[in-house]
This record gives C-alpha cells, sequence and structure tokens, in this order.
C-alpha cells in the first residue's frame, strides 16, 4: 500500500475514476440538457458556390404520370409476393383483368401498369434550344400509346427543331427530336418500358444513375422476355448510344448550361438504389427541381439546393417544383408529412406541379395550406384536376403554354373569397366590399395572363 | 432495512446465487449468447422475417413491432410486478425444472399479451372507445370514405395505425411499470400487500399513470394520422399556433419524438437493474422513498441528457437538421436512431448481466462499473454491425441507414425479449444449473 | 449504517474517497467528454470502413 499525502493508491484510483466518470456524465447530460451548448455542437447551416449557368425559358409537358392506375391491385401485388423488400425483378405484376387498367383493346380493364415520362424543353442561352425525356414509363405497350397521343410541343420551338405530331414522332425523329434521356432511378415504372423507345432511336444519349443494380444494366444491353419474373422486365433492343453515368453522390453534375444533376444513393423499396434529380436554373427566377419520384425527400433536395448552388437561399431563387415528390403514394399518412407541408412554404416555390407518387391527400393539404398547386385537366387516365396529370403542361414564361394553367391554388382561394363575400352584410357599400376583399386577399401573388384562363369554378365566380 | 420478509424471486435467485455456470466463465456466457442468437434468429425468421418463404411476416414494420413490445411488457409483469404470481404460483418459481418452468410461463405470458391486445382492446376499448385501439373499427371506419379519395385507410394502413397506438401504450408502460419494483423497491406496498394483490396494486397504479401519459404523448400523433386532423379530440392547434406542444422543441409533430426519449428512459431503468447494479443511487441513498425518488430522478436526468447528446453527436457528421425533411435530413428520424442505439446498448448491458454475471466483479466498484459500461457500449456496437451489416440477408430487413422501413428498435427488442424468456423464465437454462433444485429451500 | 440515534440515515457517502481527487477526475471527465465531441466524425468515418452500409 502507497502512500500519496496520507491517501492509499487505491483510494487515489478510486477517487480519480469516479470523479472522472462524474465529470464525463454530467458533462455530457448537461451539455445535452442546455440547449444553447448543445445547437453549439451541430455544426451551423453552411451555403454553396456552385453555379452551373441558366436557361431563359422551360417547357415541362407531364406525357404519362400514372404509373399504376389501381392503388389497391398495386398494393396487393407488392404484398403477395412478400411486401415493400422484395425485388421488383420478381414481383408479378397484375397485367390483365385490372378493372380501372387499360389495354389496347380496352382502355377501362387490362393492365394495371402505366409508366411515368415528361418532357423538358429549355431554351437558352442565347439561340439554343434542349429538349430531354424524362424517364420512360412501364408498360411498354402504355407508353407507345400515350407516346402516340399527347401532341408534341410546338409553340416556341424553333423551326429546324419543329415536330408536328406526337411525342412518339419527336422520338422517331432521333436526336432532332430527343438531344438526351435522364433516367432518374431504375424503378419499374420509369425505366423498364425502354424498349419502346429504344426500338426507334436505340443511339439515344443516356444519363443513368451509378448506383443500379446488375439487372437493370443488363436490361439495357437487351434482355429477352421471360428472363425474369417480373412481366415487362425485358428489352429486345440493345441500347447502343453514349451512356453517361452518374456515380459520385451529393455532386452537381452539369448536363448543359442551366441543367444539373445531383445522385442521391438512397435505398428505395423494392429492391433499388440511387436516384438522379435534375436542377434547372431558370434565369432570374432561380432552380426547379424536375423529379421522378423524389425518394430523397423534396425538402432534402431543396436544402441541398440552398446548401450547394450560389444564391439559393430561403424564398430565394427557388422557383419551382415538378414530378412525383414520393409523399403519400398508397394514400397513407403520418406527421412527418405534416411537418414537409409546413415547413415546405418557407422555400418560396412559386409553382408546384405534382403528380404520380405524390398522392392526393399531399396536394390536398398542400392546396389547403395555401401553397401555389398547379393541376391540370384530370385526362388519359389521370384521376385528378389537383396533379399536373398526363398531356398536361407548365411552362415559363407562361405564353408558351398550349393549354390553360390549372392553378388550383387559386380556386382555393378564389372560392374561399366568394364565401367571404356571400358572408358580408348586404349594407356595406359596393367600394367597401371590394376594399374588404382586396384586404382579405392580401397581396396578389402572381399575375395571371387573360389568354389562359382559370378554369371555371363551380360555385359563384368572383 | 425493516421490512424485509418480502424478497422478490429474482432478487432472490441472483443475490444467493441460486443458479451457477455450467461451465466455466466466459466459455458459459459465450455459449448462452451465441444461443439466444440463434434462437432470436430462428424464432424472428418465422415470425417477423418479411422476405420469409414460411412464416407469418409481421414485420410490416408496425404490426410486429407491437407483439415485440406486448410481449416485452408482458414479461415485465409476469417477473418484476407479479412476482410470478400471474396464474402461477410463487413457490413453483423456486421448485419446478427450469424447462418446465419456462415453458408454462411463456405460454402464460404469451396468453396474456394477447388477451390485453384482443379483448382488453382490440374487442372492447376500440370497438366500443376510440377506433384506433382496435383493427376491425379502424379498418371499417377507414373504408366509409371511398378509395382514392382522402380520408380512405386502406386495410394494410390501418392495421399499421392501430399497432402503433398499441405499442405506444406498451411503450409508455415498460418505463413506468418497472418504476415501482427497481426504483422504488415495491415501497410503499413492500411487506404490507402480499402478491398478486401487491402486483395488481402496482399494474393499476402504473397503467393509470400510463393511460394519462399516453393522452398527453401519444394521442396528438394519432389526431393527424386522419385526413382531416382530428382537430376537437386532439390537441393539434391553437388558434395562434399549428402544432402539437411538443412542436417547437422537436422540430417535428411526429410522435417518435415522445417514443423516443421514453425508450431513453426505459433502456435506463434497465441499464440501472443491469449492469449497474443500481448504482450510485441506492449505494448513496439508503432509504425509501428517497431511493426511489433520487433514482427515478437521476436515471430521468441521465436518460433525457444522453438522448439529447447523442442527438447533437449526430448532428456533428449528419448536419444541422432540416425541418420537414425526411429520413435523416429530418428530426424525427435522428430522435428515433437515438433511442435505436439505447436499444442496443441494453443488448449488450442485458446480455452481459444475465449470462456473464455482470463480470467483471472482483475489483472495487467504480472500476467494475465502468468497465462494464464500456462493455456495454461495445455490445451495443457490436449489434448495431450485425443489424446494419448481416440484417438484409439474415433479417430480411432493408439495406441502408434511414429507409422509412427500417425499425431497428424492432429486432433489438425481439434480442432483448429472447433474453428475458431465457433468463427470467427459464433460467438461464441448460446453461446454467438449477442449484435451487439440487437442495430444497425453505418457505418463501 | 446506524446513525448513533438508532435509526438509518438516508444519505450515506462511502468513507474511502478523497474529494480532492475526485474533483482532478472530474476535470478529467469534462475534458474527455469535450474530446469526444471533437473526434466523433473521424470516429464514424472509421467506422464506415468497416461497414459496408453506406450514409446518404
Amino acid at each position: 500500500m502507497h502512500a500519496h499525502g496520507g491517501i492509499s493508491r487505491r483510494t487515489l484510483l478510486k477517487s480519480i475514476l469516479v470523479g472522472a466518470t462524474m465529470g464525463y456524465i454530467g458533462s455530457l447530460v448537461f451539455s445535452g440538457l442546455a440547449t444553447p451548448i448543445r445547437e453549439r455542437i451541430i455544426p451551423p447551416r453552411t451555403h454553396g458556390s456552385y453555379e452551373f449557368g441558366a436557361v431563359d425559358k422551360l417547357r415541362i409537358t407531364a406525357i404519362s404520370e400514372t404509373s399504376w392506375f389501381v392503388n389497391d391491385v398495386f398494393m396487393s401485388d407488392i404484398k403477395k409476393a412478400g411486401g415493400l423488400l422484395t425485388n421488383q425483378y420478381e414481383i408479378p405484376w397484375s397485367v390483365t383483368g385490372v378493372v380501372g387498367g387499360w389495354s389496347k383493346e380496352n382502355p377501362d380493364v387490362g393492365s394495371n401498369e402505366g409508366g411515368f415520362s415528361a418532357l423538358i424543353e429549355m431554351w437558352g442561352p442565347g439561340d439554343k434550344y434542349t429538349r430531354w425525356l424524362l424517364d420512360w414509363g412501364w408498360n411498354q405497350e402504355w407508353m407507345e400509346y400515350i407516346y402516340s397521343q399527347i401532341p408534341a410541343p410546338t409553340k416556341g420551338v424553333p423551326d429546324d427543331r419543329k415536330i408536328k405530331g406526337s411525342i412518339l414522332d419527336l422520338i422517331k425523329a432521333g436526336k432532332k427530336g430527343i438531344d438526351f434521356i435522364i433516367i432518374s432511378h431504375e424503378h419499374i415504372d420509369h425505366y423498364w418500358g425502354m424498349d419502346t423507345v429504344l426500338k426507334y432511336y436505340p443511339n439515344v444519349e443516356l444519363w443513368l444513375p451509378g448506383t443500379m443494380y446488375p439487372e437493370s444494366r443488363k436490361l439495357l444491353d437487351g434482355v429477352p422476355k421471360g428472363t425474369f419474373k417480373a412481366p415487362y422486365a425485358w428489352n429486345e433492343h440493345p441500347h447502343t448510344g453514349p451512356r453517361q453515368w452518374v456515380t459520385e453522390p451529393r455532386k452537381p453534375y452539369k448536363v448543359t448550361d442551366g441543367l444539373a444533376l445531383v445522385l442521391y444513393d438512397v435505398p428505395i423499396i423494392l429492391r433499388v438504389r440511387g436516384e438522379i434529380i435534375p436542377y434547372v436554373w431558370v434565369k432570374d427566377k432561380g432552380i426547379v427541381t424536375i423529379t421522378g419520384c423524389t425518394h430523397p425527400g423534396i425538402i432534402s433536395e431543396l436544402e441541398y439546393a440552398v446548401r450547394t448552388f450560389k444564391g439559393v437561399d430561403y424564398g430565394k431563387n427557388i422557383f419551382g417544383i415538378y414530378g412525383g415528390l414520393h409523399i403519400s403514394p398508397f394514400e397513407e399518412w403520418d406527421p412527418d408529412k405534416d411537418d414537409l407541408v409546413l415547413a415546405l412554404p418557407k422555400y418560396g416555390a412559386e409553382f408546384i406541379g405534382a403528380n404520380h407518387c405524390t398522392g392526393y391527400i399531399t396536394v390536398g393539404k398542400m392546396i389547403e395550406a395555401g401553397l401555389p398547386v398547379i393541376g391540370g385537366r384530370a385526362q388519359f387516365k389521370t384521376r385528378k384536376t389537383w396533379y399536373l396529370g398526363n398531356g398536361d403542361q407548365y411552362s415559363y414564361p407562361t405564353e408558351l403554354n398550349e393549354q390553360p394553367i390549372n392553378w388550383e391554388y387559386y380556386k382555393t382561394r378564389k372560392r374561399v373569397l366568394s364565401e367571404v363575400e356571400k358572408a358580408l352584410p348586404k349594407i356595406i357599400h359596393p367600394d367597401d366590399r371590394k376594399a374588404f376583399l382586396n384586404w382579405y386577399a392580401g397581396e396578389e401573388p402572381v399575375k395571371v395572363e387573360t389568354e389562359y384562363v382559370v378554369m371555371q369554378l363551380d360555385t359563384d365566380e368572383v | 432495512m425493516s421490512h424485509e420478509d418480502y424478497v422478490p424471486w429474482l432478487e432472490k435467485r441472483n443475490s444467493e446465487k441460486l443458479i451457477v455456470p455450467r461451465w466455466r466463465q466466459p466459455i458459459t456466457g459465450i455459449i448462452a449468447t451465441a444461443s439466444a442468437f440463434l434462437i432470436a434468429l430462428v424464432t424472428w425468421y418465422f415470425l417477423f422475417n418479411p422476405q420469409a418463404k414460411i412464416g407469418l411476416r409481421l414485420y410490416t414494420p408496425l404490426y410486429g413491432y407491437m407483439y415485440d413490445r406486448w410481449l416485452l411488457i408482458c414479461c415485465i409483469w409476469m417477473a418484476y410486478v407479479f412476482d410470478y404470481t400471474l396464474f402461477f404460483k410463487r413457490k413453483w418459481a423456486e421448485t419446478w425444472h427450469p424447462l418446465k418452468k419456462g415453458v408454462v410461463l411463456t405460454l402464460i405470458t404469451v396468453g396474456v399479451m394477447l388477451f390485453t391486445i384482443y379483448v382488453v382492446f382490440d374487442l372492447i376499448l376500440g370497438r366500443l372507445g376510440i377506433p384506433y385501439f382496435s383493427f376491425k373499427t379502424l379498418k371499417d371506419v377507414g373504408e366509409l370514405v371511398p378509395t382514392g379519395t382522402p380520408g380512405h385507410i386502406t386495410e394494410f394502413y390501418a392495421r399499421e395505425y392501430v399497432s402503433l397506438a398499441l405499442l405506444m401504450v406498451a411503450a409508455i408502460a415498460s418505463w413506468l411499470s418497472p418504476a415501482i419494483p427497481v426504483y422504488f423497491e415495491y415501497w410503499p406496498w413492500r411487506g404490507k400487500l402480499k402478491q398478486p394483490v401487491l402486483g395488481a396494486t402496482i399494474l393499476i397504479v402504473t397503467m393509470f399513470f400510463t393511460f394519462y401519459l399516453f393522452f398527453i404523448l401519444m394521442h396528438p400523433h394519432m389526431g393527424i394520422l386522419y385526413v382531416p386532423w382530428q382537430v376537437f379530440t386532439a390537441r393539434l392547434m391553437t388558434p395562434e399556433k399549428i402544432g402539437t406542444w411538443w412542436y417547437d422543441i422537436a422540430g417535428t409533430l411526429h410522435g417518435n419524438f415522445n417514443v423516443a426519449w421514453i425508450m431513453a428512459m426505459t433502456c435506463t431503468i434497465w441499464y440501472f437493474e443491469s449492469v449497474w447494479e443500481r448504482q450510485p443511487f441506492f449505494t448513496v441513498v439508503r432509504k425509501q422513498p428517497w431511493r426511489g425518488l433520487v433514482s427515478f430522478i437521476g436515471t430521468t436526468l441521465f436518460a433525457l441528457g444522453t438522448f439529447w447528446a447523442l442527438f447533437a453527436l449526430f448532428g456533428t457528421v449528419l448536419g444541422p437538421p432540416t425541418e420537414g425533411a425526411f429520413r435523416r435530413a429530418g428530426y424525427m428520424w435522428r430522435y428515433l436512431h437515438v433511442a435505436e442505439w439505447f436499444i442496443f446498448w441494453l443488448c449488450g448491458a442485458l446480455t452481459l448481466a444475465f449470462f456473464f454475471d455482470n463480470w467483471p466483479r472482483k475489483w472495487s466498484t467504480p472500476v467494475n462499473w465502468v468497465i462494464r459500461n464500456i462493455l456495454m457500449v461495445l455490445g451495443g456496437l457490436a449489434m448495431a454491425w450485425f443489424y446494419y451489416e448481416l440484417g438484409p440477408k439474415l433479417l430480411g430487413t432493408t439495406i441502408g441507414l434511414d429507409q422509412p422501413e427500417q425499425y431497428p428498435m424492432v429486432w433489438g427488442i425481439w434480442y432483448v425479449n429472447i433474453l428475458l424468456l431465457m433468463n427470467w423464465f427459464f433460467d438461464n437454462w441448460p446453461f446454467y444449473k438449477p442449484r435451487y433444485l439440487e437442495k430444497p429451500l425453505g418457505p418463501s | 449504517m446506524k446513525s448513533e440515534h438508532g435509526e438509518e440515515r438516508i444519505f450515506y457517502w462511502p468513507r474511502d474517497y478523497s474529494i480532492a481527487w475526485i474533483i482532478v477526475g472530474a476535470v478529467i471527465g469534462v475534458l474527455l467528454w469535450i474530446a469526444t465531441i471533437y473526434a466523433y466524425p473521424h470516429l464514424v468515418k472509421l467506422w464506415q470502413k468497416v461497414t459496408s452500409f453506406y450514409w446518404f
């Protein structure tokens, strides 16, 4: 036993150990509970400096957003095969006899499967005109049908690129029609429809996520029918064009001025990995996210823009959102989706064209929250006008639109205003009424050109 | 202490060393741990694995999670609250062979679990009172709104919502039920009430607080799941502000915030009871109810402080959380992930306590304590490595850290359940020898 | 542990510790926690090397 200032070594060591434990745990607990200290531990938000140029004008045509027609059948296919974690190449999807589905013979009964595809046109900088497809769908027959039904946009297209006809004619025209195709992710409904496009345009330039699984890479080189258990997982026309692989996650890849791709390496249901998110920068307006499924989460994608792209901040240079947002695809709900709806306004997007896997509950809540949701005409088997659905368009500037823009947001606000007006007592002078309504409506956010009329309301017009 | 005619079975068994390892330690411990793992894996395959060819595939994930948690709370009721007197006789705990005892106790516990879920909640409370406690009722009500219209609830999600409500009751109960036996050592009824009346009293008191807290902590979350928000039955907004009461503290409306800190508290009770051997509070405070109060407050501070400190540590790697973002970018996942780490450490803690006799014991108390905690942390790391690395293949779970279906707590608690069954009901048989059978014990 | 009045004390402080060295230990403990905060991101990188599940 060693003496050390009168105490044994054992006592010394025990005391130090007890003191260290109390100090460690005590300071751990204290720094956790004391909010200022805790917040100092977390690093602050950063802001980025990446620039990738800008386009002057933009037009988005939603060719097909109906990846599946009947939600219950889709869910039951998945459940029967083993749930959301099953490999998509092994699920026997329902291809016949689905009421509400589609087939060539009967547009109301057939396969439950459709597909997702969108056409994006960018003007600028200067005379440049770029036209590209986002994804190429699922059910090859449906894709051929919908491509042939949606007219190719012609308004504002330079003469050397103008093609009259349908989207299918654009594809058949090769490079004159489509400059390149961006594949967001290898999900069934965005990827398996490749045969339809490659049949006519096998050497199209492709941008692909480097995180794809081997089966999906094989599909590009040609896979005969029956190789995989799942229907539609085949391709009889191998892709022979250039393939640009986006391999590094969370790094912007500039495709052309005003278009940057970011790969998010996320695991996705049905054994899929990674999604590319295209960001388009519209001059004087800011970024537009044009997405297939937004599996990383729309707020994460906008936050990425805030922290990576120069000049983007909350309410600054965030112009719009298009595509599937994957919030309530199966009409399920959860409070963190409400978190999203509550947090989205601060980003200041000026238009939200949601469809596909966004879910009607989400869009309904966004409309109620006063977010600038653009709807559509509910055609070609899109169910509700709340979506920018099959064949619908949104363009900036709005003159480029070839159809009326359905500002769902405005419809709601105007409906609310008309109710308020009805409730005002009749003794108020008409000029005072108008002033009150203007005050109630708040500031006018966006001028809607009179040519592009807000669609007729069910209630009295204001 | 003055009122010592009542000694719970587990306390007696452990303090008098009525079970001893069959082989030298750490061999017994290693074999027992490996066996527990194997049993957990096999039972997981047939009960939970979502990719199993034959099995119930309960991991949806919330449906299986519910059973997982209810088994846990029923084990706690059986062993700690009722001290083996719930449809069982305390005497049998000391005289029956562990195999027979274990099988019977497991069956009783499962029976109690099924009764509570399907009769107390599903049949009565959910059907007559609140729909989200009954599978069929919520499904029926959810179908009143036609499919395709917001407000429709599919059968699958009706079951998930009900499972969520049920598992939340179990989660709060698992936190509060051991509090009286562990912190308060059955005060104020110890020695004054006999089992099973003592157990029933503790059960009633704890369930009272459980339900009271359930309506404050989880009911608002349940009110948000429907379209529209059930603003008249759950406090979801005031004229000035939208959101649950925890929205400003947590940055999320989601009830998982509350689940997470409750899990932290629950795990801490079990650290306290196992690797901490009720120290340091029981050494420093000697009388009830002060022991109970100081322990409760002390462990609560520890749990909440560690919870928030870990949340901050995660922020150093993941960056500041973003409101409204999904997965690891958002608040909700991070809170849950902190709780998941507490569970991983619980796996380490209970393994050390049950199969390794809380090694080490030979040095001075603080040294033993610190070493055990370090081992617990390492054990948790090993479990986390197993779950994330091998889980996709062996458990059928998804790859990645923050897939929305990723719930490591389900596996963690399942492993803990197996440990509890093995130790509390089977007395670690066959890895430990039941010395109490070799010589008969006096009347207890 | 009985006091001279023959009833139990509520609080009991174990005898064989030195307050001074406990305080020294406490300071070490606090410093260790601060070190943990700085070391944590590096520890995570190390962890990522021995695992194959990827981060965002």
